[in-house]
């Protein structure tokens, strides 16, 4: 949780992000302003991410990725000239240049080398890019030191991610009737027509793994199943991909890859005694490659969320968000494993 | 990214042409995903410079750039990104001249990233007019949207009736304000009456002509004698200032003392109010509020007497600026950013809230109200380039069916939808601007109403013309207004029924630029409510019988009109960023038609998140039902 060391905004923060003050409130963006977020992967979706919470103005962001910078990425960072070089190092400059008040940190080391430690010094953890089992790995050391975990991706023209905020409290402000107000010479200032209440609320996750494996067509009342199957199926046989084949779906093997999604698909549904196929091979066609507007729509999403949850202003996403920019061009949320 | 998109698409994306039109909040995401999804002839145009409160969300700029050129320095950023493409940058606006239909029938798609009404509606004109396909976006805090607009295809973005500016009464402003609102649009006048553009709308002392006063007007004059219209000291403000060298004790004595003892004697006004409380310059209480420690400047809020020397301080300064300006008939422009206009109103609203016991607000809530400030983050301006992008893909593949408008939602809907796409609706028929003959009808006074007063107001202000010409017909072609350089200039201090425009008379209005043409229908009346000089019937079936017009009762403007106007709008200078303006917004208070609203299958939502300042109701659609949240 955000350390309770007395923050203050200066003058120059407080013009910097006036525009932002005014929707979420200075308590918020003081919440921000202790934040350090570790951010494990630095692809396209992992820039926009970067970008978003650089310009909100948290306390520190670390970048945590071995990988190399590739040409033609998503990933806006990387000045061309760096390509070939470790991606987070490639990026650094223009994440800082963002914003020289937050402090950027580089790791090019692999995540998988990293102990409790050394996660147990950020407030928030969102990893992209990663085998599921790493993600479980680490989303089960976050849980023990009760940090928030996020997991995305971008396939092509559709992406997901997932939250775990343990046991998490916000508050949300709602509209009451309004009091005649008329005293005003006096010292209470009273809101102008209604009044706002502040009102705390609590609410469970469950880990990534726990959401992973369940079983969400039995789980789910028949409309929000209908609603998310296909972005479910396509995201399981989609990290279920990556953790076989030790990497992503690529346009060198279009065809081949096509093929062994629908059997991982079959698989998946198989399990799940689910007699209709829910995707076609043809919904397959668009998982390639990072598309730089998807990567825009889930990071966008993604770091309001992370925003959201460090400043424990409004209601949070529980537990999964889907997009497909390709099909039905949704952006649903649904509560799966619960 | 090419790796990503089926090759078709990558072929149909490398041969358009695109016109981003705003490198705000919205353009700079989206010239980042259009460069990244490799669109390789790009032109961005933006009139504007970049400020430092642009910098927490408009990340192609960083501090040293500010007062530059967003459109250049957003091409020099995009192009690190991928320097294959090539963007052309015009620090210019679309509104100029030089950018006519045939500049726009060379883009593939324009999309619109913009901040106001008056450009939306000009590009939704010169794409129809050229036939290309518009891109239309807005965002305001959490909540965005994203539409398409194609001629014949969809409606257009005059087809829905937008809420006006949110405006009051002349005599709420000037007699008996009653939120902090009335005493901010109060001291914004005073500005312009004693340093700015006078408008004689805009006279800040009090109002004798008050029709609820009435009786009284005239029977107590302190020192002030009413001229015909009911008006204290209607033209002479700034000469009375001036005779004083703007002693700031003489101003404060005159409008919180002097103009408040002779609002008080309209005895009628305050039977069922609370009177003000006339100030006095040496007695002011420096009484602080409450615990104020731990905030930020701005957010404090004055006691009486900061409020006074702060007062004291701007006039001053503005005072010496004023007297800088070269050349006769110049005069001061308010601007939030200004660090003297800024006290100088916020001094004067928190006075006038005093006297009138009203909540005071602290500098930064002034300003949000006086700038119309429309709170502004990053991830919703990407989310919602990254959609203009999707929509984009659709149309470069000929797929109208799938094209969207797309809303993006604070939480999620009933449907679950944090991002939540519907069909594109089909044209209003009677749409003043996309219809086959596009009618209105105006109501105003024709003995009050100047030719001026008209081009300006009515042509430029509410319908968004650029260069009307227009002509009555009367089977003589009378000229009215030339777009021709000095044509019609005798004309514009003329009434309009000198003309003999009268109730029932048709003008005939063009627009050369826009390739728009439309016909006007005079609607004579001798008063408008709440003191309108005019107001604008999209529909002629909503044009109630004159009777029922004038008989006070209230009218609905908000569901009829589509431009409804009036003499005191909250601010002139909208700075919105990137407002959520594309969206059918409306007055909380002023209730749309059942009948519109079930039509547009619409429902009201997030309502809290808009902010302070803008005071509207958002509205929602699902794909399928009617949801309240």
């Amino acid at each position: 949780m955000v350390a309770k060391e007395e923050i203050t905004i200066s003058e120059a923060e407080a013009a910097l992000y006036d525009r932002q003050i005014r929707l979420w409130g200075l308590e918020a963006q003081k919440r921000l302003r202790a934040a350090r977020v570790l951010l494990i992967g630095l692809g396209g979706l992992g820039a926009e991410i970067a970008k978003n919470l650089t310009l909100s103005g948290i306390k520190s962001l670390t970048l945590l990725d071995h990988n190399v910078a590739v040409a033609n990425s998503a990933n806006f960072l990387v000045p061309r000239e760096l390509v070939g070089k470790n991606v987070v190092e490639a990026s650094l400059e223009r994440v800082q240049r963002l914003n020289p008040m937050v402090e950027v940190v580089a790791d090019q080391e692999n995540v998988s080398t990293k102990n409790e430690d050394f996660f147990s010094g950020f407030d928030v953890v969102c990893a992209t890019r990663l085998a599921v089992e790493e993600s479980f790995r680490i989303n089960s050391i976050c849980r023990k030191h009760s940090i928030p975990f996020y997991s995305g991706d971008v396939f092509g023209f559709t992406g997901f991610f997932f939250v775990d905020l343990l046991e998490h409290e916000y508050a949300e402000e709602v509209n009451v009737a309004a009091p005649a107000a008329n005293d005003a010479c006096s010292l209470k200032t009273k809101a102008d027509q209604s009044e706002t209440k502040t009102i705390k609320h609590i609410l469970n996750y469950i880990p990534l793994q726990a959401a992973f494996e369940a079983d969400a067509a039995a789980q789910l009342n028949k409309r929000s199943w209908q609603r998310i199957k296909s972005h479910f199926i396509m995201m399981k046989s989609l990290l279920m991909f990556r953790s076989q084949m030790k990497r992503d779906p690529e346009v060198a093997n279009r065809q081949s890859d096509i093929a062994k999604l629908c059997e991982i698909r079959d698989h998946i549904q198989h399990e799940m005694k689910l007699d209709n196929q829910i995707i076609d091979s043809g919904a397959y066609e668009v998982v390639f490659g990072e598309l730089s507007p998807g990567a825009a729509v889930v990071g966008g999403v993604l770091a309001q969320e992370i925003i959201k949850a460090v400043s424990h202003k409004d209601a949070p996403i529980r537990n999964h968000f889907f997009f497909n920019g390709a099909t039905d061009f949704n952006g649903v949320v649904e509560a799966i494993g619960f | 990214m090419a790796d990503a998109a089926q090759s078709n698409l990558g072929d149909l994306i490398k041969k358009s042409k695109i016109l981003v039109v705003g490198a705000g909040g919205i353009g700079c995401e989206l010239l980042k995903n259009l460069v990244l999804s490799s669109f390789n002839d790009i032109l961005v145009i933006d009139l504007d410079t970049i400020d430092v409160s642009n910098l927490n969300r408009q990340f192609l700029f960083q501090k040293e750039h500010v007062g530059k050129s967003k459109a250049v320095v957003a091409r020099e950023s995009a192009l690190g990104f991928n320097p294959d493409v090539t963007i052309i940058a015009k620090h210019d606006s679309v509104m100029s001249s030089e950018y006519n239909v045939n500049f726009f029938k060379q883009f593939t798609i324009v999309m619109n990233a913009l901040d106001n009404r008056a450009a939306r509606s000009h590009v939704n004109r010169m794409c129809l007019a050229a036939n290309v396909p518009l891109i239309e976006s807005g965002t305001a805090g959490y909540l965005g949207q994203v539409t398409v607009i194609k001629k014949g295809l969809s409606e257009c973005y005059d087809c829905n009736p937008k809420a006006g500016q949110k405006s009051f009464p002349g005599c709420t402003i000037r007699n008996t304000p009653s939120e902090p609102i009335h005493c901010i649009v109060w001291a914004k006048h005073l500005f312009n009456q004693l340093f700015g553009e006078a408008d004689p709308d805009e006279d800040v002392s009090p109002d004798t002509a008050d029709p609820e006063a009435a009786g009284d007007a005239g029977s107590v004059a302190l020192e002030s004698k009413s001229d015909d219209a009911g008006n204290v000291t209607r033209t002479s403000t700034r000469a009375w200032a001036q005779q004083s060298e703007y002693d700031p004790s003489k101003l404060f004595g005159k409008f919180f003392c002097d103009d408040i003892k002779y609002l008080l004697s309209m005895d009628k006004l305050w039977a069922k109010r609370t009177p003000p409380n006339p100030l006095s310059w040496d007695q002011l209480s420096d009484e602080a509020f409450g615990n104020q420690e731990g905030i930020i400047k701005d957010q404090r809020v004055w006691s009486l007497s900061e409020c006074a020397e702060v007062m004291a301080a701007s006039v001053k300064t503005l005072y010496q600026q004023f007297k800088d300006l070269k050349g006769e008939g110049s005069f001061l422009v308010w601007d939030k950013d200004d660090e003297a206009s800024m006290d100088f109103v916020t001094a004067c609203a928190n006075l006038r809230a005093c006297v009138f016991s009203i909540p005071r607000k602290s500098r930064f809530d002034v300003k949000a109200m006086a700038g119309n400030i429309i709170p502004a983050i990053a991830t919703t301006n990407a989310v919602i380039a990254g959609l203009i992008v999707f929509e984009a893909f659709k149309i470069l593949e000929d797929k109208w069916e799938d094209c969207r408008h797309v809303y993006l939602n604070s939480k999620p809907n009933a449907l679950n939808k944090v991002i939540a796409p519907s069909s594109l609706d089909s044209a209003n028929p009677k749409c003043y601007v996309c219809s086959h003959q596009p009618e209105v009808t105006v109501l105003l006074n024709v003995s009050q109403m100047t030719v001026q007063s008209f081009e300006e107001k009515v042509l430029r202000g509410a319908l968004h013309m650029i260069s009307p010409d227009v002509m009555v017909d009367d089977g003589k072609g009378t000229v009215l207004i030339s777009s021709e350089e000095g044509e019609t200039t005798e004309n514009m201090p003329k009434l309009l029924s000198d003309f003999n425009v009268s109730d029932g008379s048709r003008l005939r209005c063009e627009d050369f630029h826009q390739e728009y043409d439309l016909n006007i229908t005079i609607a004579h009346r001798d008063q408008l409510e709440d003191n309108r000089e005019f107001s604008i019937i999209a529909d002629p079936a909503q044009l109630q019988p004159k009777a029922a017009m004038e008989s006070s009762g209230p009218q609905p403007s908000t569901s009829s009109s589509s431009v409804p106007s009036s003499s005191t709008p909250i601010t002139e200078s909208v700075d919105m960023d990137d407002d959520l303006d594309v969206v059918f917004q409306k007055g909380v208070e002023n209730d749309q038609s059942p009948q519109e609203s079930s039509n547009r299958k619409r429902s009201i939502t997030d309502q809290a998140e808009t902010g302070s300042a803008s005071k509207k109701a958002r509205l929602s659609q699902t794909e399928s039902d009617i949801i309240e949240l």
